[in-house]
């Protein structure tokens, strides 16, 4: 009963009810904005809550936080540059449905499937937060090598007909991630240029992803439509943007998976959204049998997965944040920050010590919700008009967005310079049929897969074949290495060629007839 | 990957591709012999490098028997004329030039007096008509950006 009164909390105390209105709302415009990130926002935030009470200021985090995830997935569909790392994903299907005149009915969906997947996040929060924790501090780093390496078997089905390629373009991004100083030695890796100039220094330090992330898919773009401007801008149907109940139903199943997906691996410390929202996007691909439309022309069932994954994904991330004290993503390292400067101490006595803030964030996380529900459907007229808009006059706008958020990154010139050269690397890519979205995937994985690689080596004393002992004896390593063999053999067609070797009795019977 | 028309240039693509891996192959190798253990700051460079040579291979393998993007038995001038008309066809030569002088102007001119000269010159190159509604709107777009970001939320602009 007590715990029901500080979630109600969230409801009932009309200034509390403000703040995370306020929070949502700014989130979604903060979001949608490419250069202006919801990990930005939560830190500026931090800085304005210093004077609050502590559940005002966890009412607007937590705000924020929400909007913000779902509002990537506007600039992601009207201009294929993701607002957040989170929304990659959904540029895939997300950007086709725009081109074809879709964009109000995709932004639709997106709302309705980040507040279901929302809820289901926020819902696994509340019943397994303690349970789910303990299953996640029992992975061992040969577990993270090998969830990366099944995030890396995705690239087989990111926009490729062919796996080579997607690997081709993952093992580039995941090359780029390997320039600058090695974290655990000091090392300088495939850094280049003149001693103690500024690009030597800028190497040093590493590639942001974020900037090869707006180069990639913004930039290059912007240089694709330039190809042919006689194509007029598709005028946009908004008439039917809420999605109606059938069709919702129609994609709950994979919404619910996509959504508990979402949650685990956002529990998983070091993940995050990103993540969550690639793998729940394969996985759509995978068990999606005969698409309306094709996946990366616009599925709707890959816009499904990936905004219900990620949206799931914050409720994951805050399990080890309230539980363990351990930040499942960026975005909740700031909101344990600013715990802190309250004088709360996140971990697992904060159940205990400061049961109201535990359980006032979750209830807020169900109210934001539904804000998100209620504001998601606003602006979304006036966001489609921007699609309208004649090539001429957006394609030099997108260009300045993306130097901008490039910019503000760091607030370093060498990042706009980096930024224009991922984005002409991005449009010869896209000439040659080099999906671009595996090299996001590889940079965004590449500190999960080498670090935990390197920790499950000095664990075995550097011995490939005690490595090889510990993957196979360890439950969870094994089960993860018999799916990673599994998916590795399903997009290799292994099982389409055994399947048209040996038809079923059925199809035999079809194809006598 | 199904068989289709290579593009143009993109065996030559390919080669460049291949030629990366190798000097990446080279790179990675010489990090692994300085700490040439599993957990050495060489071994996943290595191996990384690895795929991407192999994948190389795949990818030369898998255009076997797709019909080339080039005429047979044209000329190096024509392949090289008909390369950058593919890669850079109408405008986009312009503007990937346009945005380079950008980069460069933004550190002598600001951010404000750049972008606005290249928001004016890339809309009129890309539409000689409307000279004045394309510097209105460059404007407006420039006030709108500067506003939002360098006012509300307090965003360092290049």
């Amino acid at each position: 009963m007590e715990i029901f009164g500080h979630m109600l909390q969230a409801l009932i105390d009309p200034q509390l009810v403000i703040y995370l209105a306020v929070g949502v709302f700014l989130g979604i415009y903060i979001g949608a904005v490419p250069g202006l990130s919801v990990t930005m926002a939560a830190s500026l935030l931090i800085s304005f809550t210093y004077s609050w009470d502590v559940l005002p200021s966890m009412a607007a985090m937590v705000g924020i936080y929400i909007g913000g995830v779902y509002g990537g997935s506007r600039s992601a569909i009207l201009l294929n540059i993701p607002g957040a790392p989170a929304a990659v994903a959904t540029a895939l299907d997300g950007y086709p449905l725009a081109k074809k005149g879709l964009a109000g009915q995709a932004i639709g969906i997106t709302v309705v499937q980040s507040v279901l997947g929302g809820l289901i996040g926020t819902i696994i929060l509340a019943v397994g937060a303690p349970a789910l924790a303990k299953v996640a501090l029992t992975f061992a780093p040969r577990d993270y090598f090998l969830l990366a390496i099944m995030g890396l078997l995705l690239i087989g089905s990111l926009g490729s007909d062919s796996p080579a390629r997607g690997v081709m373009s993952a093992a580039i991004g995941i090359f780029i991630g390997f320039i600058g100083m090695d974290s655990q030695t000091g090392h300088m890796r495939f850094v280049i240029g003149p001693s103690g100039s500024l690009f030597r220094t800028y190497m040093t330090l590493g590639v942001s992803y974020v900037v090869v992330m707006i180069g990639l898919f913004g930039m290059s773009e912007a240089l694709m439509q330039l190809r042919d401007l006689s194509v007029k801008p598709v005028k946009q149907k908004v008439d039917k943007i809420v999605p109606g109940w059938k069709n919702i139903l129609k994609y709950l199943p994979l919404s619910i998976r996509t959504s508990l997906m979402g949650t685990f691996i956002g529990a998983l410390p070091g993940t995050g959204g990103d993540i969550a929202a690639l793998m729940a996007y394969d996985h759509a691909k995978r068990t999606t049998k005969d698409p309306e439309t094709p996946f990366g022309e616009g599925a709707l069932e890959g816009l499904v997965a990936c905004e219900s994954a990620n949206n799931a994904a914050i409720g994951g991330a805050c399990i080890p944040m309230l539980t363990l004290g351990i930040p499942g993503d960026a975005v909740t390292a700031i909101m344990l920050g600013a715990m802190y400067i309250h004088g709360l101490n996140p971990g697992p006595l904060l159940m205990k010590n400061s049961a109201d803030v535990f359980w006032y964030i979750i209830g807020a996380m169900f109210v934001g919700n539904i804000f998100l529900l209620i504001f998601g459907f606003t602006g979304i007229k006036l966001f489609t008009k921007i699609v309208e808009v004649p090539k001429h006059i957006l394609m030099p706008i997108i260009i300045i967005l993306s130097v901008v958020g490039a910019f503000s990154i760091n607030n370093n010139l060498m990042d706009v310079y980096w930024m224009l050269a991922f984005g002409v690397l991005g449009y010869i890519m896209k000439l040659y049929h080099l999906p671009v979205a595996p090299t996001i995937l590889g940079i965004i994985l590449v500190d999960l897969i080498e670090l935990n690689f390197r920790r499950a080596a000095v664990t075995v004393g550097n011995s490939i074949t005690a490595l090889l002992t510990d993957l196979v004896s360890h439950p969870i390593s094994l089960v993860l290495l018999v799916v990673i063999i599994g998916m590795s053999l399903s997009s290799a067609g292994v099982f389409q060629k055994i399947r048209a070797k040996f038809p079923s009795g059925a199809q035999a019977k079809g194809s006598k007839a | 990957m199904k068989k289709r028309k290579l593009e143009k240039g993109e065996l030559g693509f390919i080669t460049v591709l291949g030629v990366f891996s190798l000097i990446c192959l080279i790179a990675s190798m010489r990090i692994f012999v300085t700490a040439p253990t599993l957990n050495g700051e060489g071994t996943v460079p290595l191996i990384t490098s690895c795929v991407l040579v192999v994948m190389t291979l795949v990818m030369l393998l898998e255009t076997r028997g797709c019909p080339r993007g080039f005429e047979k038995g044209a000329a190096l001038g024509q392949k090289a004329r008909e390369l950058l008309q593919f890669l850079f066809p109408g405008m986009v030569g312009p503007i990937i030039l346009y945005c380079l002088v950008y980069a460069v102007l933004l550190s002598i001119l600001g951010f404000a007096v750049s972008t606005l000269i290249f928001l004016f010159v890339s809309m009129i190159t890309l539409n000689r008509e409307h000279k004045v509604r394309s510097f209105l709107i460059s404007a407006i777009t420039l006030a709108c950006i500067m506003i939002l970001f360098q006012f509300i939320f307090k965003v360092q602009l290049p």
